[in-house]
């Protein structure tokens, strides 16, 4: 095998993770179980380019000598893709985008201070890595798209990152189809189609994730490869390091965001499959596949999960400070920040006791993510609703978004009269009954059988006024506390996740989520609800003290005793903050439903229905779009259907038992459809089942697949075309076709990935090829 | 039973016969061999391995004297090698279980049937629109109307008159009702499922053992038993479902005898059934896919056998299109054409549906009426939006508040007819003469539209609108019909030319604001109490969006000649495609309302939680058999364990006798396309947005059942063969009897639930079901 005997000859000869490329066209099978593939088998692979430099590299195998390779197209590929890339890459010096976010998170990690995103944090901070390396300070002061950044800002150097990666995904994408035994003209069509689309280059030139995103996973889909191909030299270093490597980078792409998920399926399918052909080979010791077996494991499962996990340490660990997000987590996380809550909570009582005044959190936020606390206020329930039912027209309990002093209420002891703390304090345990009476109007929290305002299904809540008549007092609530150890635990302020559980009617207190109308000033309804157990009965104490000096007994209470007070702040374990920063990225949803002018469903992406608008200068036409080259995406389309169509054709002809390709291209056929359109699909089709409001940049892991797919059908054609006369020119003056007016297209709409020149109207109107697409245009009203 | 049969059960185990082992260079060629049988190209192997089989069989001397044993269900499947698969009769066994299995059927569905003698759950749909059939008035329903159809059949032929309203669940059958009739309909059609889930799982893994445990546990699942002896549709939806998928496993058995009269009926039954499974609800198109796929698979497996020739092979694809695809629609369309002929009465269904469509129920406003044909300058008409539920275009003596400003008129969609909702078309220039010519409005004409209540222009301006930020508003401007040029608007009808006239309920056209370049819109967002929660109108931007299409409802000129709306009477294929439009837009708006809490897919197979049939003192309360539901569950899993674990010892090369490798095949083709079956029925719930209920995965539950059959039998045999000889017997009996009485027991604990409960609630001592709430969340 070739790969051997240069990997003896020439131990120093890799000068780049891409230096080793096999310099010929004719790659040869390796792990094919027939190993040889007759050259010029109706295929004569187009590689005069390579041709000279066939014979130095057999001739001269001398030890310790010192070779030099250079791929030309590579090379010309990669500084293409660096100029295009970083031309005038600090213009615009304004907020494009969703930068917004992006650029605001990088300075919010120099400044340490969290933040909630419900994407994983990798993107980011590599961008903040670079703010580091740039000595910036983190102070960012922009509020809106389009605005100019602070002079202080490093745009051009936070923008070099993803325009960096960006740029090496084209080469990468050369490197892959090259991986996959596609011809060098195919591969340089798959670099030269990455190269040119203007979406891709729209995405790589400013601060946004799927830039980066794509250049990972064009990695990991490169280093699953290598190492496939080197399965006939298992356990070595080389192996070793690609094996490794597909694991690194598939945790990366998926560390930059979720969608990154698929193409780790893809490859851990693919993966599975090799490992179940290489079970039918009885020579291989059971031993021997039980090794194999864990290697694989340890490199894509476990290793990607420690990764996974240590970017979490160092994100939680780096961010300390409270911030603008807070809001989102838990009371006990928020307390674990330096400042905001914990500025607030730090000293007071742990142990919630009888006569204690606390605030309650609703600790799992019901209204887009904003927290609300139990409240009352002297308002009463209106004597009719609307629809004709009564209430008990008793004092309104709510669950109110902001602090407020009406959010006070004092536990009590049901057999006693006493609002102030016992010394020694009592502490509350699970299962206690308690009343809890609201500081200012000094009423209890009581629930009786009378339908809630906004769910009818439900049981109001209502402070107690005593009227006289029929309705008795129902105040007592038994204390669950959800996350105990054992049934002795007490109530502890912060941490505990309680319940209070009705004692009359075994229903819990619960906020429903909806906005009373306003009698109640638009606050949240609260209520008793049948079903104990579900996240929206789930408070927490967040605020508490002691009665200090109560103005019937003045007698101050000696509260700094012993380990009633917590000395340190709250801290919360790693994983404890690892699972609800999980929890909350994966489950959160965003109640709102955005309507966004510029949104755009899986239906219009594979062709180029809409554009993005990214941003449009104040002054004048000048304006960035992500929209894709037009070219590139029907033709890569098209290739998927053809490919498709040609996969069925075999499929039947085979049944038939009539062979159009020989044994090794027809596994080599269906092996680039399950990584190529497999991956396609597994990227596309979930898109269908999401209801967020999706922009055109989902779709670029997507096209990656389907532009290496369309390199891939190109090849496949030109080889089947030689069966037929002039076919194959005809098919080589296609694709040159093909290119030219890629070309042209990219030249075309490159104004709209640059934003470099102020458009006229009617060049807006001539470059408007779609009528769906929607440029902007200043007017002068 | 016979030792000598299991000593060739003890051959089965024959591990690596060295002999036999490929020479494996040609790796290719053993994975080849293995792709192909993960396809599912097991029908094909199935049948080679058959021919094989029975020159074995006819070899090998003992393992004839073991086909010969009476004793046992299990020894059938071998006897079954020698019979043909369409000839089941010869064996007494398969006769005998099958008829018990029926009768018990019977009885335990059809025992106290009147009971519980009030309304129970949805009966108050169902058995009302039963009822609507028999009186034929209109109404509206998610669901396609065949399940319908049939009960109301069924009472009309019992005898019921149709008259008792169904108002609510719990409500008492006066004397006077004949429910009893279509309730006894109901429990035979349920009751049918036990003999078809056994006749089914037989044709699968002609095993006996397993075709009666799939019955037994169908016949004894608690769920099923409760769907079936009320008036639901969900018992009608099973018996198709599973009268399906009995006949295209029937059709599949005459595979060697292609084109005979058996052949063609059971396909053509096969394709029947499909389409009344879908014409009962939505979730027959499940069972539909699966009958696809098992087709396709057919027919790749017929594309394999060479001596098929191309005519052959098209021959076969036709046979099949016609009766699997042209067949089902011609019938799905036959049971709309008797829905719309039966119902001709007005009733509460109509404002669902379009005015034309409307014009054809006696006793609508709008039936037989008349008016103009088409709109000229001067007329007054009503604008509808052209969608399902589209509203009018409205506007009052209100303005919009000042959050949201210009204080001008308000202009909202209502979908009420009122006298707010009329406007009358005037030219852009001139006003209209009294005595003048009529001209006829045409596309590509400069309108202004003046409110009739109000007297102001329709008009639009660059303002934001209320609630659609990036639309602008629309509002009502001017005194008495003068307004400014912000009142002219183009009409447009799409993929008509400039000039087509518009016609009365016909044309859809756009209304385009002259200088904004937006058109009318209206969504779904209602306006708050300012705008008496009215729709939003606004001024979209986007003027291709479908909700800005239009129609004219009702013209008022009296310059004009009356034409009558029979004219616009519907064709059957508008109505039944607008009912699918109404039908469609139903069950998409069945979202779970706040508060209601809608069952969730994950809780169905490990029977979380039931739903409550009826709560007053006789109580029925839908639960599936637990033991029953996680014996299934248990199975599927145990299942997959035992794949993997064949799977992997024959891709190492592991060889076994060709009598196990049959039987296994075998079972694991049946498994596997009961699995499908399965998933087919279960995951696509998993993605819905609207409401689901317990009772959705019963479908999905029955493939479950028959599968849980095959593997109980697969797994007692594989228990059977792994023991020493002397044990066999003891073993087989020990878990036939394990299986069999604890699946009858639990029966009998979780009857009440069926049969209903009376007395206090199980939480409570003293109750009939004390102890038996194994899960907290159950409501017994």
């Amino acid at each position: 095998m070739e790969g051997e005997s240069r990997g003896d000859v020439n131990p120093r000869g890799d000068v780049s993770p891409h230096g080793d490329v096999n310099l010929h066209g004719d790659v040869s099978p390796r792990t094919q179980p027939e190993p040889k593939r007759v050259e010029g088998d109706g295929s004569p692979r187009p590689s005069s380019l390579d041709e000279s430099k066939r014979n130095p590299q057999r001739g001269q195998a001398k030890p310790f000598s010192i070779k030099f390779e250079v791929d030309v197209i590579q090379l010309v590929l990669t500084i293409a893709a660096m100029a295009t890339r970083f031309w005038l890459l600090g213009l615009p010096r304004a907020v494009v985008f969703d930068e917004l976010h992006f650029a605001k998170f990088a300075s919010l990690y120099m400044k340490k201070i969290f933040f909630f995103d419900v994407h994983p944090p990798l993107g980011k901070m590599l961008l903040a890595l670079v703010c580091g390396f740039c000595g910036f300070d983190g102070d960012a002061n922009f509020n809106r798209i389009g605005e100019d950044y602070p002079v202080t800002f490093p745009v051009y150097q936070l923008r070099m990152l993803p325009a960096l990666l960006g740029s090496l995904t084209v080469p990468l994408a050369y490197q892959i189809a090259v991986e996959l035994r596609l011809s060098r003209w195919a591969a340089l069509l798959a670099g030269a189609c990455v190269l040119l689309d203007n979406a891709l280059l729209t995405q790589s030139r400013f601060m946004l994730m799927e830039g980066m995103m794509v250049f990972f996973l064009c990695l990991s889909i490169f280093s699953f490869l290598k190492f496939r191909n080197l399965a006939h030299r298992e356990f070595s270093i080389r192996w070793w390091f690609w094996l490794c490597l597909t694991g690194v980078t598939c945790t990366c792409t998926l560390s930059i965001k979720y969608v990154g998920f698929y193409t780790a399926l893809v490859i851990l399918t693919l993966m599975i499959q090799d490992y179940w052909r290489m079970l039918a080979d009885i020579r291989i010791s059971d031993l021997h596949l039980v090794k194999h077996l864990l290697v694989r494991i340890l490199a894509v499962i476990f290793m990607p999960l420690v990764i996974y996990v240590s970017l979490f340490y160092v994100h939680l660990t780096t961010l300390t400070k409270a911030g603008p997000h807070d809001n989102v987590m838990t009371s006990g996380f928020q307390a674990s920040l330096e400042g905001g809550l914990a500025a607030l909570t730090k000293g007071q009582p742990l142990h919630v006791s009888y006569g204690s005044q606390i605030t309650l959190r609703l600790t799992h936020g019901v209204v887009a993510g904003k927290p609300c606390w139990l409240h009352s206020h002297q308002h009463v329930y209106p004597v009719r609703y609307p629809d004709g039912r009564g209430s008990s027209h008793q004092q309104q309990v709510t669950c109110y978004l902001f602090k407020d002093v009406y959010n006070w209420w004092i536990v009590k002891h049901p057999a006693r009269e006493s609002l102030v703390v016992d010394d020694p304090p009592q502490p509350v345990k699970h299962g206690d009954v308690v009343q809890l009476v609201h500081g200012i109007t000094s009423r209890a929290l009581n629930s009786h059988d009378v339908a809630a305002p906004m769910t009818p299904q439900n049981q109001e809540v209502s402070c107690y006024i005593d009227y006289n008549v029929s309705m008795p007092a129902q105040n007592y609530w038994r204390v669950e506390i959800d996350n105990r150890d054992n049934d002795e635990d007490t109530w502890q302020t912060i941490k505990s996740h309680v319940r209070f559980v009705h004692t009359d009617t075994r229903q819990a207190l619960k906020a429903t989520g909806k906005q009373l109308p306003e009698w109640g000033f638009h606050q949240i309804e609260v209520a008793t609800d049948r079903v104990v157990v579900q996240p929206g009965t789930v408070w927490n104490v967040e605020e508490h003290r002691f009665t200090t000096s109560p103005e019937k007994e003045q007698q101050a209470r000696e509260l700094a005793s012993t380990e009633m007070i917590p000395l340190k702040p709250t801290h919360l374990s790693f994983w404890t903050k690892f699972f609800e920063l999980q929890t909350k990225m994966l489950f959160s949803r965003s109640d709102i439903d955005m309507e966004h002018k510029y949104s755009s469903g899986p239906l219009d992406w594979p062709f180029l229905t809409k554009n993005t608008a990214y941003w449009m200068s104040s002054t004048s036409n000048a304006q960035i779009h992500l929209l894709g080259n037009p070219v590139i995406w029907y033709s890569a389309s098209l290739s998927l259907f053809i490919y498709l169509g040609l996969l069925l054709i075999y499929m039947m002809r085979r049944r038939r038992d009539i062979f159009d390709l020989t044994e090794s291209e027809w596994l080599h056929f269906v092996f680039i459809g399950e990584l190529l359109i497999g991956g396609y699909f597994c990227h596309y089709l979930p898109f269908f089942l999401t209801d967020r409001t999706l922009f055109m940049h989902s779709y670029l892991p997507c096209l990656i697949y389907k532009i290496l797919s369309l390199a891939a059908v190109v090849d496949h054609i030109y080889i089947i075309s030689h069966r037929f006369v002039y076919a194959g020119t005809t098919v080589s003056g296609v694709c040159l076709g093909l290119v030219a007016s890629m070309v042209w297209a990219f030249w075309k709409l490159a104004v709209f990935s640059y934003g470099n020149a102020n458009l006229k109207p009617e060049d807006i109107q001539s470059l408007t090829w779609k009528d769906t697409w929607d440029f902007l245009v200043h007017t002068n009203h | 039973m016979d030792k000598k049969y299991f000593k060739h059960g003890k051959a089965f185990k024959t591990v690596v016969d060295d002999d036999n082992v490929k020479p494996v260079e040609d790796l290719s060629c053993l994975t080849k061999e293995n792709v192909g049988v993960r396809n599912g190209v097991e029908f094909d192997r199935s049948e080679e391995v058959d021919s094989e089989m029975k020159n074995e069989l006819s070899k090998d001397g003992d393992f004839k004297n073991g086909t010969k044993l009476k004793e046992g269900t299990r020894t059938k499947k071998f006897e079954c090698q020698e019979t043909t698969l369409r000839n089941p009769s010869n064996t007494r066994t398969y006769w005998a279980a099958l008829l018990l299995l029926t009768i018990l059927s019977l009885v335990t569905r059809l025992h106290n049937i009147q009971l519980p003698k009030h309304v129970c759950w949805d009966e108050t749909h169902f058995g009302k629109m039963g009822s609507w059939y028999i009186r034929r008035t209109f109404f509206f329903d998610v669901h396609p109307p065949l399940g319908k159809m049939l009960i109301g059949l069924a009472g009309y032929l019992t005898g019921y008159d149709g008259m008792y309203p169904f108002e609510k669940p719990g409500d008492e059958y006066g004397d006077d009702v004949n429910y009893v009739g279509m309730r006894i309909f109901c429990g035979l059609l349920g009751a049918a499922l036990v003999p078809l889930c056994y006749m089914s799982t037989w044709l699968l893994s002609q095993s006996t053992l397993a075709a009666f445990f799939s019955g037994l546990l169908v016949l004894l699942e608690t769920g099923t038993l409760a769907l079936s002896r009320h008036i639901l549709l969900d018992p009608i939806l099973l018996f198709f479902i599973m009268l399906s998928t009995y006949s295209v496993l029937k059709f599949l058995s005459y595979k060697d005898d292609p084109f005979s009269l058996q052949w063609a009926c059971w396909l053509c039954l096969t394709g029947m059934s499909l389409s009344a499974a879908i014409g009962v609800k939505f979730v027959g198109l499940f069972v539909i896919l699966l009958v696809g796929v098992t087709t396709i698979l057919d027919l790749w497996r017929l594309l394999g056998i060479k001596s098929n020739t191309m005519v052959d092979l098209a021959k076969h694809f036709l046979a099949r299109a016609m009766c699997l695809i042209g067949l089902p629609v011609v019938m799905y369309m036959v049971i709309f054409f008797i829905h719309f002929i039966v119902l001709n009465e007005s009733g509460n269904g109509d404002g669902f549906y379009s005015s034309a469509f409307q014009s054809q129920l006696k006793g609508n406003k709008l039936y037989n009426v008349s008016m103009p044909a088409s709109v000229a300058f001067g007329s007054v008409v009503t604008l509808k939006q052209r969608r399902t539920g589209g509203a009018y275009l409205h506007s009052h003596w209100h303005l919009y508040p000042e959050e949201h400003p210009p204080r001008q008129q308000q202009i909202t969609s209502y979908t009420h007819k009122d006298e707010n909702n009329k406007w009358r078309v005037k030219p852009s220039d001139h006003d209209v003469m009294e005595g003048e010519e009529p001209q006829i409005v045409r596309s590509g004409d400069l309108v202004r539209l003046e409110h009739i209540g109000t007297r102001r222009n329709l008009h639009s301006h660059r303002e934001p609108a209320p609630l659609t930020k990036h639309h602008f508003q629309l509002s009502a401007y001017g005194s008495n019909g003068t307004g400014d040029s912000n009142d002219i608007w183009v009409i447009d009808i799409p993929g008509s030319p400039v000039g087509t006239p518009i016609r009365t309920a016909k044309s859809k056209f756009r209304l385009i604001h002259y200088y904004v370049r937006c058109a009318v819109c209206s969504g779904d967002k209602k306006l708050p109490k300012w705008g008496w929660e009215q729709l939003e109108a606004t001024c979209n931007p986007n003027l291709k969006d479908t909700n800005t299409l239009y129609s004219v409802e009702e013209v008022e000129d009296s310059r004009m000649p009356n034409s009558s709306f029979e004219l616009y009477s519907p064709s059957f294929w508008e109505k039944f495609l607008e009912s699918h439009a109404v039908m469609t837009q139903g069950n998409s708006n069945l979202k779970p309302k706040q508060g209601e809490i809608s069952s969730q897919p994950w809780q169905w197979p490990i029977d979380y939680k039931g739903q409550i049939f009826s709560g007053k003192t006789h109580r029925v309360y839908l639960l599936g058999n637990p033991v029953i539901f996680w014996v299934c569950l248990a199975a599927t899993g145990l299942f997959l364990v035992v794949y993997l674990v064949a799977s992997v010892r024959r891709q190492r090369g592991v060889r076994y006798t060709e009598v196990w490798r049959d039987y296994q095949d075998r079972m694991f083709v049946a498994c596997w396309w009961l699995m499908l079956g399965w998933a087919m029925h279960y995951l696509p719930f998993w993605p819905m947005t609207r409401i689901l209920y317990f009772h959705h995965y019963f479908p999905a539950l029955l493939f479950s059942a028959m599968m849980t059959g095959v593997t109980l039998d697969f797994l007692i045999t594989l228990l059977c063969v792994s023991v020493p000889e002397s044990l066999t017997v003891t073993i087989f009996h020990t878990c036939f009897g394990l299986v069999l009485s604890s699946i009858l027991y639990s029966f009998y604990l979780f009857h009440p639930m069926v049969y209903g409960m009376s007395g206090p609630m199980a939480t409570e001592e003293g109750s009939q079901m004390h102890g038996l709430r194994w899960l907290s969340s159950w409501d017994l």
